[in-house]
C-alpha cells in the first residue's frame, strides 16, 4: 500500500508539473518549464528538510515511523494535503496578477513572483513528504521506493497527454487531485497495519466524510476561478476586444491551446507594399497559447489563383521568391505562425507541402479548398519532415520559412528556435532543386540583430566555396518592419537579380543585400538615419567570407572559425549564428555592453530588460535563497549529532547527484526539442523515459554493495559524458524517423543513461544515510541542488550552449564519485531493510 | 551611433503663437451640460471652471520632465500639451495618475497613450492651422483633443461603441467643435470626408490599410506606432510623395528613440 501511494503521488505530482508548464505557456510568455521543475523540487526539498527536523524527535518518530500503520497514515495525510493544495495552487495563480515579463518595469511583480513560487511549491511539498516518509521509515527497501516513485512519475508525465484533449486544461488541472483522493483518504492503515491502528482507522472513517464533502464543495466553488486566461497583453486578448470578434473553437493539447478566432477586423499582411491598393480580405486566426497566430482565409474565401488575378499576395515581400522568374512548381512551407507564405505559394500556383506539428491546426489546414488539389499537409515537426524528404530524394523549387516571433519584443529570448539554426539551414538547402531558393521572413529589429544573425546562419550553412563568394548567394529585402532573406546555393543569375530589383522598386521595398548592391538601394523608401541593416548584414557577410577565404588558403579552420565567431559576438549585440547547440535565435543581449546599448538606442532598454534573462535571474535569486534556507536548517541540526559519517558527506554527495541529474535532464530536454518540435513535449518524453529507466536503475542498485558505490557512480559519470559528447550525432538519424518511431527511439536510447544515473540516489542512501533524519537530509540536499540547477541551467544553456549542461553534470557526478570513494570504508554497515 | 531617425518634423512648424482655444467660449455651456453627460458624470470635477492647482502643477511638470527633457521641441505642441487637461480623459480612479510617464487603462480594455507618445506623434505631423486630420482609434479622445488644438478639422473614428460614445460626449462637453467623431472600422477610413492632410493611427498594426493610403492627400503624412499594442517600440511616418499608385510613391521614415513605458499589469486589472 505504501508503495502504491508513492506511485500515485508521484504520478499526480509529475502530471501537475507538466500541466503547470502548459498553464504558464498560456498565461505568460514562456512555458517556464525550468521554473516549474525548480518549484517542484523546492517542494520536495522542503519536505526532506521538514522531515529531518521532526524525525529527529522521539515522539514523532514513535507515532509515525515506528509501525507500518503509522507510516501509512502519515503518508495518506500528506497525500490528501497534496490533492487539496494542488487545487488551491491554481486558484491562487489565477488570482495573482502575475506577469513575469513586467518584472523589470514593475517591482511589485517580484512579490507576485515569490507568492506564486511558494504557492506552487506547497503541493509538491506534500508530494515529496509522501516519498520522503517512505524513505525515512526504513521499512521499505530504498530501491523499491525509488522505483515506485520513478514509475509513478513516468505515468504522471503521460497523463496530461490524454487529459488535455479530452477534458481541456482547466479540468485537467483538477483531475490528478481527484484521482489521488480515494487513495489518500482510504483507511489503508487498517489494511496495512491491522491491530489498534486499523481499528482506529475504521472508527475515524465517518469523520472523513465531512472534510471530503467540504473539499468537494470547495472544488466546485473554486472551479470557475481556475479557468486559465491568456495574459492581457497577448495577441488573443487584444484581438477579442474588437466588435463581432469571437472564438469559434478552443482545443487544448500538449503542444498548446489553439483558439480559432473569427471577426471582420482580422487581417494579417506583414510586408505589404504601400502601393498595393488592395484591401486585405478578412481572415481567421488560429492562435496558439494566446499569442502566436496562424492566419487562414475565411471559409469560402479561397486564395485567388491564376496569372491574371492581382492579389495582395503579389505585393508582399515574403513572396519575393515567386517574383524572381517563373513561380516554382513545388514549395515546402515551414511556418511558426503567420500563414502568408502558404497563401502566397498557393496563389502563385505552386504545389505546396506544409509541415504542421499541431494536430488541430493540421486538421484545419486540410479543410482549406486547396487541400484537395495543391496542398499536402503533413502532421510532423518541420525539421523531421525536411530530413525525411531529403532522404527520399524529394526536392522543391522553394523552401519558405515564416516565423514572426512573439508580439512583445524580447520575450522570446529564451525560446528555442529549431527552424533557424545552421544545421536546419543545411537541411533546407539539401532539399532544394538546382536553381531553387530558400526564403525566410521575420520582423526587423533595431539595433540590427535579427537580419544580420539570419544572414550569418545562412552563410554558415552554405558550403565553404559558396561562403567565399558570400554576396553572390544572399539577397535581402525589407520594408519598415519586416524583411525576407533569400538564399541561393548557386550564385544568383543576373536575370533573377534584375527581377528582384524591379520587384523591390515597384513595391517600395528596400534592398539590404544583393549582388552588385548600389549605395542608394538600402535606404530608399523605408528610411533610417543610416542604412543600419545593410551595414550590419554586409559586415557579417564580410567577416564570414574573410574567415572562409583564409581557411581555404591557410587551412587553419578552427582558429579562423573561432576568430570569426568572436568577431560576431563582439559587437553591440551578439550576432553569432544560432546552432542546434545554441538554438536561442532571439537572444542578442550582451550584458557587458548594456550601457552602450542604452546610448545607441536613445535610452530604450526595455527590449533587453524584458528578456528572459531578467526573469530567469529573478527566479534564480529566489530559488537560491529558499534552497539555502532549506538546506542550512536541517544540516546544522545534523552536524550537531554524532555520526559514523560526517553530515558534510551526505550533503555533498546528494547535492552533487541532484545537480548532475537535473543538468543532464535539462540538457536532454533542450537538445531533443529539435527532434520533438516542442519544449513541453520534449519535457514529457525525456522526463518520462528517464524516470522509467531510473526506476530500473534504482531496483538494480540493490545488488550493488554500498562500498562499491563509487564504481557505479563513476560508470554513471562516464555514461553521461558519452551522451553529452556523442548525443548530437544521433540527431540526424532521429530526425529521419517518422514521429512515433522517433519518440520510441528516444525512449529506448535513454535506457542506458536512465539506468546508470538511477543507481545514485538509493545507493547513496544505503552508503551515507542509515538514519531517518539523515535520509531526510539527503532528500533535502538532492532537492536543493535541483531547485537551483533547474533555473541556472537555462542561463548556462543560453550563454554557453546545451552541451555545457552535460559537461557540468559530468563534473557534478565526478564530485559524487569522490565523496563515495572517500567514505566507502567509513560508512556504517548496510542495515537489514524490512520488506513491505 | 544612434539607431534611428530623430526627426523634429518633415515640415518646419510655424513660429510659436499664443493661439487661443477656439472652443473656449463653449466651456461655460459645456459646464452647464455636465450633469447630463453620462461620460463625464463619473468625473465630478471634470470641467470645473477653475482647475485644481495640483493638476496644473502636475501637467506643467509633465511637459518639462517628460516632453521638453526628451526631444519634444515644437513650441506649439508643448504649449498644447500643457493646456489640454489629460486627467479629464481618464477614468476617475486613474485621475491621480493622469500625468504619470506611462500609458493608462481606460474602459473596454483600451489605453490612453503615454504623454510622450502623444506629443511625439503630434510633433511628427507638423500640423498647420487649416489641416484636416483623420485619427484612427479615438480611445479616450485625448489625442483628438490635442490634434484639435493644432489643426483645422479633426475626424476621429473608433470601432468600439462604448469608447466612441464616451469620447464623443467628452469632446463635445469640452467644446471641441472642430472634432467629428465616427463609430466604425478605421481600416476603411472615412471616405466621404477624404482626402486628409494627415492621418494618425493609434493602434499597432502589421500593414498599412490601402483605404487609408488612398484617403491621404498627395504630400500628406501618416503616423503609426509599431509593436505590441501595450508597449509601442517605434513610430513610422509615411509620406505620400506621388499619386499613390505604386509603392514608390511613398517614403517611410522610422522614428526611433521612443522611450515607451508600457502600462503595468496590475493597472490593467484594476
Amino acid at each position: 500500500m505504501a508503495l502504491a501511494l508513492v506511485f500515485a503521488v508521484s504520478a499526480a505530482s509529475l502530471a501537475l508539473e507538466a500541466l503547470l508548464a502548459r498553464y504558464f505557456a498560456l498565461t505568460q510568455w514562456h512555458h517556464l518549464s525550468f521554473m516549474v521543475i525548480s518549484i517542484a523540487l523546492l517542494g520536495f526539498s522542503a519536505s526532506g528538510a521538514w522531515l529531518n527536523l521532526v524525525a529527529g524527535g522521539r515522539r514523532w518518530r514513535a507515532a509515525h515511523l515506528a509501525s507500518p500503520g503509522g507510516v501509512l497514515r502519515a503518508m495518506q495525510r500528506a497525500a490528501a494535503a497534496m490533492a487539496v493544495t494542488s487545487i488551491a495552487m491554481f486558484v491562487v495563480l489565477r488570482l495573482l496578477p502575475l506577469d513575469f515579463f513586467r518584472i523589470p518595469n514593475e517591482p511589485l511583480q517580484l512579490l507576485f513572483l515569490a507568492a506564486s513560487y511558494l504557492a506552487c511549491a506547497v503541493p509538491f511539498f506534500f508530494a515529496g513528504l509522501v516519498t520522503a516518509i517512505a524513505f525515512a521509515a526504513g521499512n521499505q527497501r530504498p530501491g523499491a521506493v525509488y522505483a515506485a516513485a520513478m514509475a509513478g512519475s513516468a505515468v504522471g508525465v503521460l497523463l496530461p497527454l490524454a487529459l488535455l484533449p479530452l477534458a481541456g486544461l482547466r479540468a485537467a488541472l483538477v483531475i490528478p487531485a481527484l484521482l489521488l483522493l480515494p487513495l489518500a483518504v482510504r483507511p489503508g492503515a487498517a489494511a496495512a497495519g491491522g491491530g489498534a491502528g486499523g481499528r482506529r482507522g475504521r472508527r475515524l472513517l465517518p469523520l472523513l466524510v465531512l472534510p471530503a464533502a467540504a473539499l468537494g464543495a470547495g472544488m466546485v466553488l473554486a472551479y470557475p476561478a481556475m479557468e486559465p486566461r491568456p495574459g492581457p497583453y497577448k495577441y488573443l486578448a487584444h484581438m477579442l476586444r474588437f466588435p463581432d470578434t469571437r472564438e469559434i473553437s478552443r482545443h487544448d493539447t500538449i503542444r498548446g491551446r489553439i483558439d480559432e478566432v473569427a471577426g471582420p477586423t482580422i487581417r494579417f499582411a506583414p510586408g505589404l507594399s504601400l502601393g498595393a491598393g488592395i484591401v486585405v480580405p478578412a481572415q481567421r486566426a488560429l492562435v496558439r497559447d494566446g499569442d502566436a497566430a496562424l492566419f487562414v482565409a475565411e471559409p469560402g474565401g479561397a486564395v485567388e489563383r491564376g496569372p491574371n488575378v492581382i492579389s495582395w499576395l503579389d505585393a508582399i515581400h515574403p513572396a519575393a521568391a515567386f517574383h524572381l522568374g517563373p513561380a516554382p512548381d513545388t514549395a515546402l512551407v515551414l511556418q511558426e505562425g503567420g500563414g502568408v507564405l502558404l497563401a502566397a505559394a498557393l496563389h502563385a500556383g505552386s504545389r505546396v507541402t506544409v509541415a504542421e506539428p499541431n494536430g488541430i491546426v493540421a486538421r484545419r489546414l486540410r479543410e482549406l479548398p486547396e487541400a484537395a488539389t495543391a496542398l499536402l499537409v503533413v502532421q510532423d515537426e518541420p525539421r523531421a519532415l525536411v530530413r525525411r524528404l531529403a532522404r527520399r530524394g524529394q526536392r522543391f523549387g522553394a523552401v519558405l520559412i515564416e516565423d514572426w516571433g512573439a508580439s512583445l519584443a524580447g520575450t522570446a529570448s529564451h525560446t528555442q528556435e529549431p527552424l533557424l539554426t545552421v544545421q536546419a539551414f543545411r537541411d533546407y538547402l539539401a532539399v532544394l532543386e538546382p536553381g531553387g531558393v530558400l526564403s525566410v521572413s521575420r520582423r526587423l529589429l533595431l539595433p540590427p540583430s535579427n537580419a544580420p544573425r539570419l544572414a550569418a546562419v545562412a552563410m554558415q550553412a552554405l558550403p565553404p566555396e559558396a561562403r567565399r563568394a558570400a554576396q553572390d548567394h544572399l539577397a535581402m529585402i525589407r520594408n519598415w518592419d519586416s524583411f525576407t532573406l533569400l538564399v541561393s546555393p548557386r550564385p544568383w543569375p543576373a536575370a533573377e537579380v534584375a527581377s528582384l530589383r524591379s520587384f523591390a522598386a515597384r513595391h517600395g521595398f528596400d534592398l539590404v543585400a544583393l549582388p552588385g548592391l548600389r549605395p542608394d538601394e538600402p535606404n530608399r523608401f523605408n528610411r533610417l538615419a543610416e542604412p543600419f541593416h545593410a551595414h550590419a548584414v554586409a559586415a557579417v557577410l564580410e567577416t564570414m567570407r574573410s574567415a572562409a577565404t583564409t581557411t581555404a588558403t591557410t587551412g587553419a579552420t578552427p582558429q579562423r572559425r573561432s576568430q570569426a565567431t568572436a568577431a560576431l559576438a563582439a559587437g553591440l549585440v551578439d550576432l553569432r549564428p544560432a546552432t542546434d547547440d545554441r538554438p536561442f535565435f532571439n537572444r542578442f543581449v550582451r550584458w557587458n555592453r548594456l550601457a552602450d546599448y542604452q546610448r545607441a538606442t536613445g535610452g530604450r532598454l526595455y527590449g533587453l530588460l524584458l528578456s528572459g534573462d531578467v526573469v530567469a535571474l529573478a527566479v534564480l535569486a529566489e530559488a537560491l535563497v529558499l534552497a539555502l534556507v532549506l538546506l542550512a536548517v536541517p544540516w546544522l541540526r545534523a552536524a550537531r549529532r554524532p555520526a559514523a559519517v560526517p553530515s558534510t558527506a551526505p550533503v555533498g554527495y546528494f547535492l552533487a547527484i541532484g545537480a548532475g541529474f537535473i543538468l543532464m535532464e535539462l540538457m536532454l530536454i533542450q537538445r531533443l526539442t529539435v527532434a520533438l518540435g516542442d519544449p513541453v513535449v520534449s519535457f514529457k518524453v525525456v522526463l518520462g523515459a528517464l524516470l522509467v529507466w531510473s526506476a530500473g536503475g534504482g531496483l538494480a542498485s540493490e545488488r550493488v554493495a554500498p562500498r562499491r558505490a563509487w564504481l557505479a557512480l563513476a560508470a554513471a559519470a562516464a555514461v553521461v559524458l558519452a551522451y553529452t559528447l556523442a548525443g548530437s550525432l544521433a540527431m540526424p538519424w532521429l530526425l529521419g524517423l517518422a514521429r512515433a518511431p522517433r519518440v520510441a527511439a528516444i525512449v529506448v536510447l535513454l535506457a542506458p543513461l536512465g539506468a546508470a544515473v538511477g543507481v545514485a540516489f538509493p545507493l547513496g542512501l544505503r552508503l551515507l544515510a542509515p538514519e531517518p533524519a539523515t535520509r531526510a537530509l539527503a532528500w533535502a540536499a538532492n532537492g536543493c541542488a535541483s531547485v537551483v540547477g533547474a533555473v541556472a541551467s537555462t542561463l548556462l544553456a543560453v550563454a554557453q550552449g546545451i552541451t555545457a549542461l552535460g559537461l557540468v553534470a559530468v563534473a557534478a557526478y565526478a564530485c559524487a564519485v569522490l565523496v563515495a570513494a572517500a567514505v566507502r570504508n567509513r560508512a556504517a554497515p548496510p542495515r537489514q531493510d524490512a520488506r513491505s | 551611433m544612434l539607431f534611428g531617425n530623430h526627426i523634429p518634423g518633415h515640415r518646419r512648424c510655424r513660429a510659436p503663437e499664443a493661439r487661443t482655444f477656439a472652443g473656449a467660449p463653449l466651456l461655460a455651456v459645456a459646464a452647464l451640460l455636465l450633469p447630463l453627460s453620462p461620460a463625464l458624470a463619473q468625473q465630478p470635477a471634470a470641467v470645473a471652471a477653475t482647475e485644481h492647482t495640483a493638476t496644473i502643477r502636475a501637467r506643467s511638470a509633465m511637459v518639462e520632465r517628460q516632453l521638453r527633457a526628451r526631444d519634444i521641441d515644437n513650441p506649439r505642441v508643448l504649449e498644447v500639451m500643457g493646456r489640454v487637461r489629460r486627467h479629464l480623459f481618464v477614468p476617475e480612479r486613474m485621475q491621480g495618475s493622469a500625468y504619470r510617464d506611462s500609458a493608462l487603462p481606460i474602459d473596454d480594455g483600451q489605453t490612453i497613450s503615454q504623454p510622450y507618445i502623444v506629443a511625439l506623434m503630434t510633433q511628427q505631423l507638423a500640423l498647420e492651422q487649416d489641416d484636416r486630420v483623420l485619427e484612427v482609434g479615438t480611445g479616450s479622445g485625448y489625442q483628438a483633443a490635442v490634434l484639435a488644438e493644432l489643426a483645422g478639422e479633426v475626424f476621429t473614428i473608433e470601432i468600439r461603441p462604448l469608447l466612441h460614445e464616451q469620447s464623443k460626449q467628452r469632446l463635445a462637453a469640452l467644446g471641441y467643435a472642430n472634432v467629428r467623431a465616427f463609430e466604425g472600422d478605421g481600416y476603411f477610413g472615412i471616405e466621404q470626408h477624404a482626402p486628409f492632410d494627415h492621418i494618425m493611427i493609434t493602434a499597432a498594426i502589421d500593414h498599412i490599410p490601402a483605404p487609408l493610403l488612398e484617403q491621404l492627400a498627395p504630400g500628406g503624412t501618416m503616423i503609426l506606432p509599431l509593436g505590441n499594442p501595450f508597449s509601442y517600440q517605434n513610430l513610422v511616418l509615411v509620406t505620400k510623395t506621388g499619386s499613390g499608385s505604386s509603392g514608390a510613391d511613398y517614403t517611410v521614415d522610422l522614428i526611433l528613440g521612443v522611450l515607451f513605458v508600457p502600462m503595468t499589469g496590475h493597472a490593467l486589472q484594476n
